[in-house]
């Protein structure tokens, strides 16, 4: 099958679970393409200077990187159909060097843009519904939310039907376009919390109350980058009706008064600090008083018809336990061994939810060929109605997935390279592009991960040392958010020369906490000795069954410290 | 005494450039021209005027020194710049030459 005959037209019965645009969204990014058409003409003939273009370009996703321009393109809270992850793997063959790279923010990358192609590159992207529009600049950024969402045993709300009102709200809302600094929002339905919301400008958590109505608890103020902050609560409840009420609310009051000064002390965190969370929740309050009426109230018919237009999957009656599957765990130890990791109990009886590792061994981080993006597409039709997510570790999610059927996608994982049963372990690190490709950072963050992936590459040993987050950022942005790594490490500067430093027992998830730093810098040769210190440290003290995170909880920093102040003599 | 070349990013396609000789924007590192400080002055001024004649953007001086190998940029982010990404080995500067890019 060639190219052309791949990429269709998306209808809404072709993938379930994704949401399908109307008139109005397709005649909205078709217009915004042309008019950036226009703009790159403009700009290439000389009518628009490069700082005149520079905003414009960055409205559309369309950053000058190191080696070329780079192009981050939407995955609207990290959902998207296998048409839609196809014309990735088309963009990624005709306009760049055949891959892309899946970021935190569960979207895509390509790093050797062309500007002269860009509008025709979001010219084949809208026809299948993807656009770069709020990928960059100081606007509220693709909404992000569970990998899991709306397939998740635990699971209380299906947080996507508000993720894509969310969307809909901030998209070109002309009051926001323009904040003090990009603004960031999460929205998780589940207990456990898979898309660190604290560490959002807002968080969102989609829960019950006591009469089974949904409505939202709200976090403000949390953030990574140079000043690392959890995120505090300011509202316990909020029925649905009142959440773009009180989005407004939050984005007005921080529009007014966030600082424009400076940028390194313009983002949503440093106004909760400096105003205080309770002066700031009243902020929010009395704003959200001021905004009364029907203009903001979000009605539940519109909720409803937002829903109708995402797919829903046809999920068959099935037992709660295949013994098919169940047969296969027995028999296959590999087979076992991948599901432990790899996968996540489903809402529906006989259904799974599987994780496709990004992270081979020795690889790099968040990569994936042309060939292989095609490959995970045409899995995603054949084994989960054609439906699939990015996760902000960046991985990719199959969600719906028949545990009868579990081993046959298993085993087609191996011949494209992405059945690598790391999943949540020490080789499934989170990495930005760092200096390699950055032109902001201040050292190499890829070759650090790989350094690490190969010398734990061994799967056996990865599972004894059980559930342990590394994160690497190549500069202090914190794009691989190493703040809230198990194992955190940022490059830095050192007189010229690239060196890390290694923080531990930070978390991202409803625990969250920043790590703690281990001492002073290291050379990047060092590193994987540090980790290995670290691990040996782990192992001695923990309990039967304990984890990394809890271990450390336990015992604090110390004895992680002597351990390496004793290995850097 | 210091020694400096001259780089840009080409507007059209965001390729990397380098000030060679007879003011020629070059794509390889290999044929950057180098400047001494006296040098360095005209070689921004000229970049400046083709920022202005939209052939290039982001212009500025990468500081280098002589190796026997030939100039050697003394930053690993301008080393990572003129020779490729250090984890793509096929996307080194010297490869896509080869391969004609």
């Amino acid at each position: 099958m060639d190219t052309a005959t791949q990429i269709r037209t998306p209808s809404a019965a072709a993938e379930a679970g994704i949401y399908h645009y109307d008139a109005l969204d397709h005649a909205f990014i078709t217009r915004r393409v042309e008019a950036f058409r226009e703009q790159v003409q403009r700009r290439l003939s000389g009518a628009l200077t490069e700082d005149a273009f520079k905003p414009l370009r960055l409205m559309n996703g369309l950053y000058l990187q190191l080696h070329a321009y780079m192009l981050r393109v939407a995955i609207p809270y990290g959902m998207l159909s296998a048409i839609q992850m196809r014309k990735l793997a088309h963009v990624a063959r005709k306009y760049d060097r055949d891959y892309g790279h899946f970021t935190t923010r569960q979207n895509i990358q390509f790093n050797w843009i062309k500007l002269e192609q860009a509008p025709d590159i979001l010219a084949e992207l809208a026809e299948v519904d993807i656009h770069a529009i709020q990928t960059s600049g100081n606007c509220i950024r693709n909404v992000s939310t569970d990998q899991f969402a709306g397939a998740a045993a635990d699971e209380l709300v299906d947080p996507r039907v508000y993720a894509e009102i969310l969307r809909q709200w901030s998209t070109d809302h002309p009051e926001f376009l323009f904040l003090p600094r990009k603004f960031k929002i999460a929205i998780i339905g589940s207990p456990q919390d898979r898309a660190a919301i604290k560490l959002h400008d807002i968080g969102i958590l989609t829960q019950r109350n006591d009469a089974g109505e949904p409505g939202f608890t709200i976090y403000v103020g949390g953030g990574l980058g140079r000043t690392p902050v959890i995120g505090v609560k300011i509202r316990d409840w909020l029925p649905v009706g009142d959440l773009l009420r009180y989005m407004e609310a939050v984005l007005r009051v921080y529009n007014a008064a966030g600082r424009r000064d400076n940028i390194y002390k313009a983002r949503l965190k440093i106004l909760v600090r400096e105003t205080g969370a309770a002066r700031f929740a009243e902020l929010v309050e009395q704003e959200f008083a001021n905004l009364s009426g029907d203009r903001f109230h979000l009605p539940d018919e519109v909720v409803s018809a937002i829903q109708a237009r995402f797919g829903s999957p046809d999920f068959a009656d099935l037992p709660q336990v295949s013994p098919a599957y169940q047969k296969a765990l027995a028999e296959n130890a590999d087979f076992a061994r991948w599901v432990s990791t790899n996968t996540h109990p489903h809402r529906v009886p006989g259904y799974i939810s599987a994780v496709i590792s990004l992270k081979p061994i020795g690889g790099i981080p968040g990569d994936a060929s042309s060939a292989q993006i095609d490959r995970i597409a045409d899995l995603a039709e054949r084994y989960s109605f054609g439906e699939l997510r990015i996760a902000h570790e960046q991985n990719v999610v199959l969600a719906h997935v028949r545990q009868d059927a579990l081993f046959a996608l298993w085993q087609e994982l191996e011949a494209p390279g992405i059945a690598t049963a790391n999943i949540g372990l020490i080789t499934d690190i989170i990495a930005c592009p760092g200096l390699d490709y950055c032109d902001l950072a201040n050292a190499r963050s890829i070759p650090v991960a790989q350094s690490i992936s190969e010398r734990f590459g061994d799967l056996a040993r990865q599972h004894d040392i059980g559930a342990l987050h590394v994160n690497i950022s190549g500069c202090i942005n914190a794009c691989a958010h190493h703040h809230v790594g198990h194992i955190g490490i940022l490059g830095v500067d050192k007189h010229g020369d690239e060196a890390y430093q290694i923080t531990i027992g930070g978390a991202a998830d409803e625990n969250a906490a920043l790590g703690q730093l281990l001492g002073a810098a290291v050379s990047a040769e060092q590193v994987p000795d540090v980790i290995e210190g670290v691990i040996r440290v782990y192992l001695a003290l923990r309990l039967p069954g304990e984890l990394f995170i809890d271990s450390f909880r336990r015992v604090g920093l110390a004895p992680f410290k002597r351990e390496f102040r004793h290995g850097q003599h | 005494m210091k020694l400096f070349v001259v780089t840009a990013t080409n507007l059209r396609d965001g390729a990397i450039r380098w000030l060679g000789a007879g003011n020629a924007w070059q794509a390889s590192f290999a044929n950057a021209q180098p400047f001494d400080a006296a040098g360095i002055g005209p070689a921004l001024a000229f970049g400046a005027a083709e920022i202005l004649a939209q052939r290039v953007i982001g212009v500025y001086q990468v500081e280098v020194r002589r190796t026997a190998d030939g100039l050697d940029p003394l930053s690993t982010r301008e080393r990572i710049r003129a020779f490729g990404p250090t984890v793509h080995p096929a996307f080194s500067y010297a490869a896509t030459s080869r391969l004609g890019a």
